[in-house]
């Protein structure tokens, strides 16, 4: 065994592993190598000194997580659709309505959408395309165009109710790649709809929030709709980091008063220094461009406040000393 | 003194609430979340740098747990498949040219309250001081010595969870614990006082 060895095997063992055969060579070199028991008790002092306590997992996650399962459970408990010999005639017959309707299909493809936000609407003559949860299709008005042989998932049938008409529900997943410059609407229109609520996770959020920081920069002060989510985000969140990286985008911005208003409700309001920290950053550079006393006030407020951590104190003192008054 | 066993110490009850996830049993994937999601969580966490990153990628896992249950064969217990998944979906977020490289959430403090700030202070400065001592080692060494150290696995598991041998996991956890000595030397050592779990 080489001294290398030894170390491996002696680290093994503080970290638990079972004693092998070599075990009586491992001690009978560490008693005779004075630089392999240094080196060893120096791991071991290492090993233990890298112990941290398990993460707290926070009741919001658990129930978001637990919920997320339950649906797929639901969903995974769907028996698969196969098709049955007394149901061809049906399915056949339902297969004649729904042919055709490829026509139909195209034509909603180029009408307004119904569920989208109102933003994403874009300009005169640009076709728009509907992000729907749900639709509702008349057999009797439309047919289904199904070449593309799309996987149909949930698939559930309730007879005719007496007037003849029988209703086939089911879901089929589409992934959506929208690409786009930075400034196109639809590109800004999406990117606010994620920060806003269309994403279900802090980390979806703070990553749109990251590409609007990074893409977009001062140019998303011509998109109201980022303004606007980027304010309700930092207000609003009940994440302290997304609200942080909303401030940090809204900082980047020319300083407008709706912009200087979010911040100064963030550095009064705000329970994470951090965020405050961002905000007083926010307002000295709208004190300087928009030569403005309500920020000026804030941040003299914030350099008095006892109750402020020392760090937001001394940040905001200094702003106002950098303020050309 | 291996430091937890909370991982694979009851692969019976693990396999049977794995069995429930398989027969849609809600209760059978909520006792494995419960088991599972903080030794999870602490690895992807440390894995990635970002609490928020990690409840992403550990909602991930177990949701991946539901819709690839039949892919379980048995053959592993169930907190290897787990981690497995784990450290594959780290991995691909490393890989990522998506991943942000700004400022960690958990970075970002949030007082809960009176006095909570202060009594935590020397936790999280070890917290900050070895974080900054995991960021240093490269990925494949920081996952070899999470599972060993943090999730408490045998080599052998922890071997079985990456794919790889168990004579490279031991190598890896050496060097790792070997490159963390020489940090704290370097930095003139750790100014907290050392954690026992």
């Amino acid at each position: 065994m080489d001294c290398r060895e030894v170390l491996e095997t002696a680290l093994a063992r503080t970290a638990g592993e079972p004693a092998d055969t070599r075990q009586a060579e491992l001690e009978h070199h560490l008693e005779r190598c004075e630089s392999c028991r240094r080196a060893a008790a120096a791991l071991d002092e290492t090993w233990e000194r890298i112990g941290l306590p398990e993460p707290d997992v926070s009741i919001a996650f658990r129930e978001r997580t637990i919920g997320r399962m339950q649906e797929a459970l639901a969903r995974r408990n769907v028996v698969s659709f196969r098709p049955r010999t007394w149901w061809r005639p049906v399915l056949q017959a339902a297969a004649l309505l729904v042919t055709g309707v490829g026509g139909f299909l195209l034509a909603r493809a180029s009408a307004p959408p119904a569920d989208f936000p109102a933003a994403a609407v874009e300009r005169a003559g640009t076709p728009s395309v509907a992000v729907v949860s749900e639709r509702q299709l008349d057999a009797s008005r439309v047919a289904l165009d199904l070449s593309g042989n799309p996987r149909l998932l949930n698939v559930a049938f309730r007879p005719s109710a007496g007037d003849g008409r029988l209703s086939i529900s089911f879901d089929v997943t589409t992934r959506y790649h929208v690409s786009g410059r930075a400034e196109d609407r639809a590109v800004a229109a999406l990117l606010a709809y994620v920060v806003d609520a269309g994403a279900a996770t802090e980390g979806a959020r703070g990553r749109a929030i990251d590409l609007v920081s990074r893409e977009l920069g001062e140019r998303a002060a011509a998109s109201p709709e980022i303004v606007e989510v980027l304010v309700r985000t930092l207000k609003d969140d009940g994440n302290p980091g997304v609200r942080k990286k909303a401030a940090e985008a809204l900082v980047q911005l020319p300083p407008s008063p709706a912009i200087r208003d979010a911040l100064a409700l963030a550095l009064r309001r705000d329970t994470n220094p951090a965020v405050r920290m961002i905000a007083v950053e926010g307002l000295a550079k709208a004190a300087t461009t928009l030569r403005d006393p309500l920020s000026i006030e804030t941040l003299r407020e914030k350099a008095g406040d006892e109750t402020e951590p020392g760090f937001v104190r001394v940040k905001a003192a200094s702003a106002l000393r950098e303020i050309p008054l | 003194m291996r430091p937890l066993r909370a991982v694979s110490t009851v692969p019976d009850d693990d396999a049977d609430l794995m069995g429930r996830v398989k027969a849609g049993d809600p209760a059978g994937a909520e006792g494995l979340f419960s088991r599972y999601a903080g030794p999870i969580l602490g690895f992807t966490e440390r894995m990635l740098g970002s609490r928020a990153e990690a409840e992403e990628v550990t909602q991930d896992v177990f949701l991946k747990m539901i819709t690839r249950c039949e892919q379980y064969d048995g053959r592993a217990s169930v907190s290897t498949w787990l981690f497995a998944i784990a450290a594959n979906a780290c991995r691909d977020r490393l890989r990522s040219a998506w991943r942000t490289t700004s400022v960690p959430l958990e970075a970002v403090p949030e007082p809960k309250g009176e006095g909570s700030i202060e009594g935590g202070l020397l936790q999280k400065e070890q917290r900050r001081v070895v974080r900054a001592a995991l960021d240093r080692l490269t990925r494949e060494q920081r996952e070899a010595l999470l599972l060993a150290r943090y999730q408490g696995m045998p080599y052998a598991e922890v071997a079985r969870t990456l794919g790889i041998s168990e004579g490279a996991v031991k190598t890896r956890v050496f060097r790792a614990v070997e490159t963390l000595r020489a940090l704290f030397a370097e930095e003139g050592g750790p100014s907290w006082t050392a954690a026992r779990s």
